[in-house]
């Protein structure tokens, strides 16, 4: 019986173990037939692994390749520096007083008429008396008149960091021709008078600087976007004894047909008289801020060819003033187009490799301008009229091919109009004197260069 | 399947064990993944230049468009390509990179430069020798008497000569900070009769960074016979006296005038002891030998590298980094004194140099209790900021501090009555403008908006400080992007670990305090504030 129990035992264990598969599967069916809650809840754990895993990847991800929003350590570095730059760029561009606010709030009404300063009558006399008494500033220096440059540029950061490179490399362009003959720079970066900003701006400055400098004959205002390319070119001064004001410009554009690029304001001299004095205020009117602005706009487009509609800019002011009370004033202004004393750049600057083989420098005209002019391009701000591309890279043409006339004492020249790597062009020597004067430029004027007193 | 094969037992242990291989292959391939994460895994590259490749390939429109334009430039002058381009380009300055047309014409580099100076053999040299200047000069000056080397008895003709980089600035205000600074040069040059030249040439390109000075004042001096003095200034250095002029009769006998004291370059041999960001020059024989033996340390490379560990040993206090000008110059004079000392004058009665931190902020004081025509530490001459670097990215100062001070320097020179240009003949409302601004820049000095870090509530100056700290990887890189203005700060920037500098940060600004001038000695430079106005009438 006993045996008979094992062998049912062992019958049982033997078919216990068979149907090992047998109850699996049984149990694999009594499995599919769980109920909900158990299945919820594996199916709850697989959610958590899951979870749990895709945690890990990522932080792994993170790690390695820095998924997190696509910034490396040297990014992060950069994008800092960056960013307090520009935050203090902003504070310095937002940094106006609250005297100047208030002033920009209240503009000047159409009632209200301008004044640049109180009316002098007898300048001419007052300078002259000066003069005799200042024996040791005297107006004119070894036959030629004393010239003042005026330049300048808004006194806040420009709105694009090129732009004030190029305003770096153009005063530079001026220091380097004013250096060789003999010219004094005032460099002008405060705003003098909020009313007139803008290209206003150099009407109170040059009434001011005729007012404090009594000594100087000419006051030469220019651009900060022309630049010389003729550095060896001098001013006719003497073709202008009769003129208080010289300007680039065409008679037959101006008169027959009133156009409003008939002369140009972005390089030009005026005496230092009281007919001067009398034109800048006559010149003054249009060019408060605020509606007498817009209001002058409309007048001058209405009047004048080919003007778009913007507000009042000095140039149109000045060929309408001059259109209108022409037997006044166009006596004494000389329009001067026999050299480039403006010379619009788009014309000019795909020529210089022409120039340099077939001419040379000293002509100022078309085969060498004197001064080109970047009309429209606007570095300082955010958008010009033209592709930025083409300006700039027209701007260091101009910049080389002027720097190349003033290396070329020293025995240098850029290895191309658009590198800023300079390459030698003369050896060395131990007589250097003798090429000093060959190549110095204010040696081919003679008697020129006068020591500042 | 496998059932039918194996049998029941091993297919199970095949499975298991097809189990064990896939999880074995996985983690192993996590493990690649993070070790080719963290150590790189050489030309299989990383997961950091993946992304990258990524990116760059899903950008990779932006990509040729500056290289159409280069090919645009380098195709030669033609209309057509003119018109190609404007259809294209943009008008928008903030999206251009000015690196694009900034190209050396490669015809003219691969001809090879013809009058190139010696072979990399030959000890550097900055030019043949010239053994008569003086002579040759002197004849020059007597043909050419309209070019004397005098503007009048006392008034030696000065050449101002400073300088920039041609290519723009790294940081975007650094160009503007030069402007104002070479606006401000013009300024004083224009009432003291003196000329200015602005370099943007490298001369020599063995000799770059602060050493491009030495072939630049060369060539000025052979170019320019009738300079008598040459006037270096640094581009950071700025004049806040416009009424001070230099007095040259003091220097009759001498050859170099610097901003020092005796006792800390002669006997201390202190890298301090003198600055030579502004200095003048005589153009004679002297000067031409001074600068050849001034030159051996510059050239880039192994010699300025192993010079400066020579001047690190040899001269006091000076931390470790590539030879600069400045302690070349303290080195040379300590050890050959008797050559050079007797014509070098080192000048402390005036701030010929004046370094800017402990000048800024008395400006206030010195409005109230002075006036310009000083000089010294009442008002100083120049106002020099060393180790600011506005053109570059990391200076050794805190961006604000240096650029709000710079701002403050420029505004405080302007405040000159002279520059400001109050004439006589002003009425009474240009008065009162002249007097409104005055005030408005006088407010500004006072910041009547407060300064603005305390207004911010910002930041601890530590906090900026540790912001502003440049990476690099290890200290010898970085010490080689410090130029020769005196590096500071160089203990807050050797946190990565290396050696501890003994270099207490404001000790030599503690040494300059206590050498502070007691009593200035030169009251013929001292002006009636009244009368600068008709005196200088410029």
């Amino acid at each position: 019986m006993g045996q008979e129990n094992n062998l049912t035992q062992k019958r049982t264990t033997s078919t216990g173990g068979l149907p090992t598969t047998t109850t699996t599967t049984t149990t694999n069916s009594r499995n599919r037939t769980l109920p909900r809650g158990r299945q919820i809840q594996k199916t709850f754990n697989n959610i958590k692994i899951t979870i749990l895993c895709g945690f890990v990847t990522i932080l792994v991800l993170r790690g390695t390749i820095g998924v997190n929003l696509g910034t490396s350590q040297n990014d992060a570095v950069n994008a800092a520096v960056i960013e307090e730059t520009n935050r203090i760029l902003a504070e310095i561009r937002s940094d106006s007083d609250p005297s100047d606010r208030n002033q920009t709030e209240t503009f000047m009404s159409l009632n209200e008429t301008y004044a640049l300063g109180p009316k002098i009558l007898n300048w001419d006399t007052e300078r002259t008396s000066w003069l005799d008494k200042n024996r040791e500033y005297p107006n004119f220096v070894k036959g030629k008149p004393r010239i003042l440059l005026l330049t300048g540029s808004p006194p806040k950061p420009c709105d694009n960091p090129i732009g004030d490179h190029y305003l770096l490399k153009s005063i530079k362009n001026k220091i380097d021709y004013c250096r060789l003959h003999g010219i004094e720079i005032v460099y002008n970066m405060a705003h003098l008078d909020m009313e007139l900003a803008g290209y206003w701006a150099k009407l109170p400055m040059i009434r001011r600087l005729m007012l404090s400098h009594p000594e100087v004959e000419w006051i030469w205002w220019m651009d900060s976007d022309a630049f010389f390319t003729d550095m060896v070119f001098e001013l006719p001064m003497s073709k202008y004894k009769d003129y208080n004001m010289v300007i680039h410009g065409y008679p037959d554009l101006l008169f027959e047909q009133n156009s409003w690029i008939a002369i140009n304001t972005g390089s030009f001299l005026f005496r230092n008289c009281q007919w001067s004095l009398d034109l800048l205020d006559a010149w003054a009117p249009m060019g408060p801020k605020g509606p007498i602005r817009e209001e002058a706009g409309k007048i001058l487009t209405a009047n004048l060819k080919g003007r778009p509609a913007f507000e009042a800019d000095d140039q149109s002011a000045l060929i309408y003033l001059l259109l209108s009370k022409k037997d006044k004033w166009m006596e004494k202004v000389f329009l001067e187009n026999s050299f480039y004393l403006h010379g619009y750049w788009a014309g000019l600057v795909d020529r210089y490799e022409e120039m340099m083989e077939k001419y040379h420098p000293g002509l100022g005209d078309e085969r060498w301008p004197f001064v080109t002019h970047f009309v429209g391009c606007k570095p300082c701000g955010s958008y010009g009229d033209y592709p930025v591309e083409r300006c700039l890279s027209s701007m260091e043409r101009a910049f080389n091919f002027a720097d190349n006339q003033v290396l070329k004492l020293y025995g240098f020249r850029h290895r191309g109009l658009l590198s800023p790597k300079i390459k030698r062009i003369r050896n060395e020597t131990i007589t250097p004197l003798e090429f000093v004067d060959q190549f110095d430029i204010r040696r081919q004027h003679e008697g020129t260069v006068e020591p500042k007193n | 399947m496998l059932e039918k094969y194996l049998g029941a037992q091993r297919a199970r242990k095949f499975q298991r064990f097809l189990n064990h291989c896939k999880v074995t292959i996985l983690c192993l391939f996590l493990t690649i993944v993070v070790l080719r994460g963290t150590i790189g895994a050489g030309k299989f590259g990383t997961p950091e230049q993946d992304f990258v490749d990524i990116r760059n390939r899903f950008s990779s429109r932006k990509l040729s468009e500056p290289h159409r334009i280069l090919g645009e430039i380098h195709s030669t002058t033609s209309s057509s390509s003119r018109s190609d381009s404007s259809t294209t380009s943009t008008t928008n300055y903030n999206d251009f990179d000015i690196n694009t047309i900034l190209v050396d014409e490669e015809e003219e580099e691969e001809q090879g430069d013809e009058f190139e100076k010696r072979s990399s053999n030959e000890p550097y040299s900055l030019g043949p020798k010239i053994s008569n200047w003086d002579e040759q000069r002197s004849k020059w000056i007597r043909e050419n008497p309209n070019f004397s080397n005098f503007i009048r008895p006392g008034k030696p003709r000065v050449l101002l000569v400073t300088g920039s980089s041609p290519k723009p600035c790294e940081n975007p205000v650094g160009d503007h900070y030069l402007l104002k600074s070479i606006k401000n040069k013009i300024d004083y040059c224009r009432l003291h009769g003196i000329e200015v030249f602005y370099n943007m040439a490298l001369f020599d390109a063995e000799m770059a960074g602060f050493w491009a000075k030495l072939p630049l004042i060369r060539k000025l001096l052979l170019a320019h016979p009738e300079v008598e003095f040459l006037w270096w200034m640094d581009s950071d250095a700025m004049f806040t006296d416009m009424a001070f002029e230099v007095p040259w009769e003091r220097y009759k006998d001498s050859n170099l005038v610097m901003h020092g004291w005796n006792e800390m370059v002669y006997d201390e041999k202190n890298w301090i002891g003198l600055n030579t960001g502004s200095f003048l020059l005589r153009n004679c024989q002297w000067s031409l030998d001074i600068l050849d033996a001034w030159a051996p340390m510059g050239p880039k490379g192994k010699v300025r590298d192993e010079a400066g560990k020579i001047l690190t040993r040899e001269l006091k206090g000076r931390p470790v980094f590539e030879a600069d000008d400045q302690s070349a110059m303290v080195y040379l004079l300590a050890k050959e004194k008797e050559k050079w000392g007797d014509k070098v004058y080192l000048e402390n009665g005036y701030y010929l140099h004046g370094y800017w931190g402990i000048l800024v902020d008395r400006y206030e004081e010195m409005i109230e209790n002075y006036h310009p025509g000083f000089g010294d530490h009442r008002w100083p001459l120049v106002t020099h900021f060393v180790g600011c670097k506005p053109c570059g990215k990391f200076g050794d100062y805190p961006v604000e501090r240096c650029l709000k001070q710079m701002d403050r320097a420029f505004n405080f020179a302007n405040l000159h009555p002279v520059t400001y240009q109050s004439d006589p003949k002003t009425t009474t409302r240009e008065r009162i403008i002249s007097l409104q601004q005055l005030f408005l820049i006088s407010c500004k000095l006072l910041n009547c908006k407060g300064n603005i870090s305390k207004q911010k509530g910002a930041s601890s100056p530590q906090r900026i400080e540790h912001k502003y700290t440049p990476r690099t990887s290890s200290p010898q890189l970085k010490e080689q992007k410090l130029t020769g203005h005196q590096a500071l700060n160089l203990k807050s920037k050797s946190s990565q670990g290396h050696q501890a500098l003994n270099v207490n940060e404001y000790a030599w600004t503690q040494q300059l305090m206590q050498r502070q001038p007691t009593t200035s000695t030169t009251s013929t430079t001292t002006y009636n504030f009244n009368d600068i106005d008709n005196n200088l009438q410029l």
